[in-house]
């Protein structure tokens, strides 16, 4: 199991490699024009030399990411270009917006989707039917139109939750978690329709197989059946399917917060990737991959604890 | 391709994806700026930008980012909505006759909120430290010197004459901060006020919240009606507009396409013409492409566009059709040359015959991504006199260095304007003006450009609608509308008006 684990962390660290450099030569066009981006329009060309100077982008761009390397094993992922705040403040003070969302909604996601899926698998007729329909028009319609709708009808019209904005946890945490009402429900109408299917897929998949009819042949009972059993056979699929509604949730939830006023990460990746802010976008693609590693790893880790078979793999 | 241009820095234009209008409105009642009888007034306003650092060097002169420096940064002189200039921490200013000189003289009395004298000696270290502080309105001052010849008098002079010189003093050029803070950095986070209002660091979340608390020791404690005020960052319209109809939020900037909804929810709406949105005819010069040297090809341009049909159907009524680069409320603007250009693709094509290019020619257009609208009518439309446009995609943030760098002969674009004639002439006509991109200079212009500089009174409105008129005749540009800027407030006795020569919103100061 260690020897797993070592595996998929050498993996990982690869693909954290891969991808920050990547990003890095993407987002980097050429040091005069960040200069300019960071002065305006009107500034002259020498102060925007001067400024390209100052700030290391005369550097080749291969020098500068080496750079950054040697900054990020020391602890520190820079400063701003624009605010010229450290970016590992900034992110600090996004971390607890985008992680509260997240973390919620893949909870509730899963426990969600567990339950319904698996409901709709054993009982099968009209609620089956009816979660088919409700998951497909949950992945049809797009988060933010949810949002727009939910802002308009429960923060608006009844006045009933905040329409915008975030509440720290510390400060007031009645506060916090009525800010994040409304924001996990619009993420989780896309998510919970599309897991829970998943989910009644893979619960009927198993339901279909030699040991359950051996099982109910035995005369055990369908919820114990289906609780011990089936659940634990359908984990690897369901897992799988977590993982990747996790990592793509990650992308909706810059809409996301973009139409609540959330200020977390994505907002923040957003706002510095259209004035290419190096250094803030760094750090912000670098949390997005360390949670795709997390994420996979607990799936993979998990997988594996369940199911034997695959720390062969 | 529309170009929204900030006033970050420049001076000039904001223009600004989000044009802004302001509206006023009356609905409110329970409303986060409530009173409760005698108790603390709270006034909580949506920003569109990303908030920067306090370093006054890098603070923005357009936009609704500014009000965060002016609540904290006094600023030497007030620009009123007309355009004009005003006293405001300097109490009385003087412009020397050839615009070279500018001398204040500053309140004696005035303290920053840690009690230290705001001197000569703080507004000169602050517009020194802007002047190498790698911000965008660090071009303002590139080249003046400062001098104080006592404590409480600043003098700034320029090596050539800068008529805008008074105005530069109302933007982050005359921003005031503490000398000893600037030297220690301490300013970009913690900031010693000489303003208004003094940073609540506390009650402040960065990049998101920040809380502000009046200081009743300011000189003009009395123009600010608010104990407290908000700035809460909301990047996205949408969420500014739900924040303002769900009572979160006072007032904020809003998109022409909202103003609607926001006025049937019972805000008002406060709007004003803020920009012109048309093509820049870059090449009238006629270097890159001969027949824009032409002026009959560049008025044949200006007649092939339905301006009163742009302002109906694509701006939705929030519009009105202009031929000007000037803002309809500043000296040089002239309603008559509006309807110098009438649409008339005939009389057009005729024009062109005579300048003998009958058959057109090819003009490459940048477009950009994020706001097609225009892109497909220039095509049409340049069309009808046969002129065939090469649509060039930008992208991203070397989009603003290719525009600059004067690679287009035609662009569109959609810029800001200011109720101060001359700030349009700096920014758009003269010879090193930043959106005068191919640097075209003509010496019958040149003549009015510079006796704009130093012009006073009369004599200079007289200078700047004489600009507008030959500007206009020429057809540097091809204007189509002004358009309206939106800023939506719970209530309508919140704030009367506009009351920025942008146009763009409100100061602090006048929301009651």
């Amino acid at each position: 199991m260690i020897g797993f684990t070592l595996r998929r962390l050498a993996s990982a660290l690869l693909l954290v490699v891969v991808v920050t450099c990547a990003t890095f030569l993407l987002i980097f066009s050429d040091g005069a024009t960040i200069a300019r981006a960071t002065l305006g329009e009107s500034a002259t060309q020498e102060a925007v030399e001067a400024k390209a100077v100052q700030l290391g982008l005369d550097q080749p761009v291969v020098t500068q990411y080496l750079d950054w390397v040697q900054g990020v094993l020391h602890g520190s992922l820079g400063n701003s270009y624009f605010t010229g705040e450290p970016v590992t403040a900034m992110l600090l003070t996004r971390l607890p917006v985008t992680l509260s969302l997240t973390v919620i909604v893949v909870l509730l996601t899963a426990l969600i989707s567990v339950l319904v899926g698996t409901l709709a698998a054993v009982r099968g007729g009209w609620l089956d039917r009816g979660l088919q329909l409700l998951a497909v028009a949950g992945a049809a319609v797009p988060g933010f139109i949810v949002a727009i709708i939910l802002v308009l009808t429960v923060a608006v019209g009844w006045g009933a939750l905040p329409a915008t904005g975030y509440v720290p946890v510390t400060t007031d945490p009645g506060g916090w978690a009525r800010s994040l009402v409304l924001p996990v429900l619009a993420i989780l109408v896309g998510s919970v329709g599309g897991a829970a299917q998943q989910f009644r897929g893979a619960i009927s998949d198993v339901l279909q197989q030699d040991f359950v009819r051996t099982l109910r042949s035995r005369g055990i009972g369908e919820f114990p059946i289906v609780a011990r059993h089936v659940l634990r056979a359908a984990a690897a699929p369901g897992l799988t399917i977590l993982s990747l509604q996790t990592i793509g949730m990650l992308g909706g939830v810059v809409l996301i917060e973009q139409v609540f006023a959330l200020p977390g990460v994505g907002d923040l990746a957003l706002e510095t990737t259209m004035r290419s802010d190096v250094p803030v976008v760094m750090g912000c693609v670098v949390f997005t991959v360390l949670v795709v590693v997390v994420v996979n790893l607990v799936a993979d880790v998990v997988g594996a604890w369940i199911n034997p078979k695959v720390r062969l793999a | 391709m529309k170009w929204h241009r900030t006033l970050r820095g420049v001076g000039a234009a904001v223009i600004a994806g989000t044009v802004a209008s302001v509206a006023l409105s009356g609905c409110a009642a329970e409303g986060p700026a409530a009173d409760p009888a005698g108790g603390e007034r709270t006034l909580t306003l949506g920003v569109s930008g990303e908030p920067q650092s306090f370093d006054p060097a890098l603070q923005q002169s357009g936009g609704d980012q500014r009000w965060r420096w002016q609540a904290t940064f006094d600023s030497l002189l007030h620009c009123e909505a007309d355009g004009s200039v005003v006293p405001n921490a300097a109490e009385s200013y003087t412009l020397s006759k050839d615009a070279r000189t500018l001398t204040m003289k500053l309140r004696e009395g005035m303290t920053f909120s840690d009690g230290t004298p705001v001197d000569a000696a703080a507004a000169k270290a602050t517009i020194e430290h802007m002047k190498v502080g790698g911000g965008s309105d660090a071009g303002r001052v590139a080249d003046v010197t400062v001098e104080t010849p006592d404590d409480l008098t600043v003098v700034l002079k320029a090596p050539r004459p800068t008529g805008q010189l008074p105005t530069f003093m109302c933007l982050a050029p005359g921003a005031i901060a503490q000398p000893e803070q600037i030297e220690s950095g301490a300013v970009a986070s913690n900031p010693v006020s000489s303003g208004p209002y003094v940073l609540d660091v506390a009650g402040s979340t960065s990049g998101s919240v920040y809380r502000f608390e009046k200081r009743d020791d300011y000189w003009n404690a009395d123009a600010y009606a608010y104990d407290v005020i908000t700035f809460v960052t909301m990047s996205e319209a949408t969420a500014r507009l739900n924040a303002l109809m769900s009572g979160e939020i006072d007032g904020a900037t809003i998109n022409y396409d909202q103003a609607g909804e926001a006025e049937s929810s019972g805000l008002h709406v406060l709007s004003a013409p803020g920009t012109w949105t048309g093509l820049y005819l870059n090449d009238r010069a006629g270097e890159a492409v001969p027949a824009l040297g032409d002026v009959r090809v560049r008025r044949a341009i200006n007649m092939v566009f339905d301006r009163q049909g742009v302002a109906d159907h694509i701006m939705g009524g929030e519009a009105t059709p202009t031929t000007q680069i000037f803002n309809p409320s500043s000296a040089a603007f002239d309603p008559a040359l509006d309807e110098r250009y009438p649409y008339d693709v005939e009389a057009a094509r005729k024009l062109m015959k005579e300048a003998g290019y009958s058959d057109g020619f090819e003009v490459e257009v940048p477009t950009q991504g994020e706001n097609p609208i225009y892109a497909p009518m220039v095509a049409q439309q340049l069309g009808l006199l046969n002129i065939d446009v090469k649509e060039v995609p930008l992208t991203g943030p070397t989009a603003i260095t290719d525009i600059l760098g004067g690679r287009f002969p035609i662009m569109d674009a959609r810029m800001s304007t200011s109720a101060s004639s001359l700030f349009s002439i700096v920014e758009a006509l003269e010879p090193g003006s930043i959106w005068n991109v191919m640097q075209t200079e003509d010496p019958k212009l040149q003549k009015l450009l510079d006796e704009a500089q130093v012009a006073r009174g009369e004599r200079a409105d007289e200078v700047y609608r004489e600009i507008n008129e030959y500007v206009v005749d020429q057809a540097w540009f091809a204007p189509w509308v002004a358009e309206n800027t939106f800023f939506a407030v719970r209530d309508a006795e919140m704030v009367p008006e506009m009351t920025d020569p942008f146009k763009f919103n409100p100061y602090l100061r006048d929301f009651k």
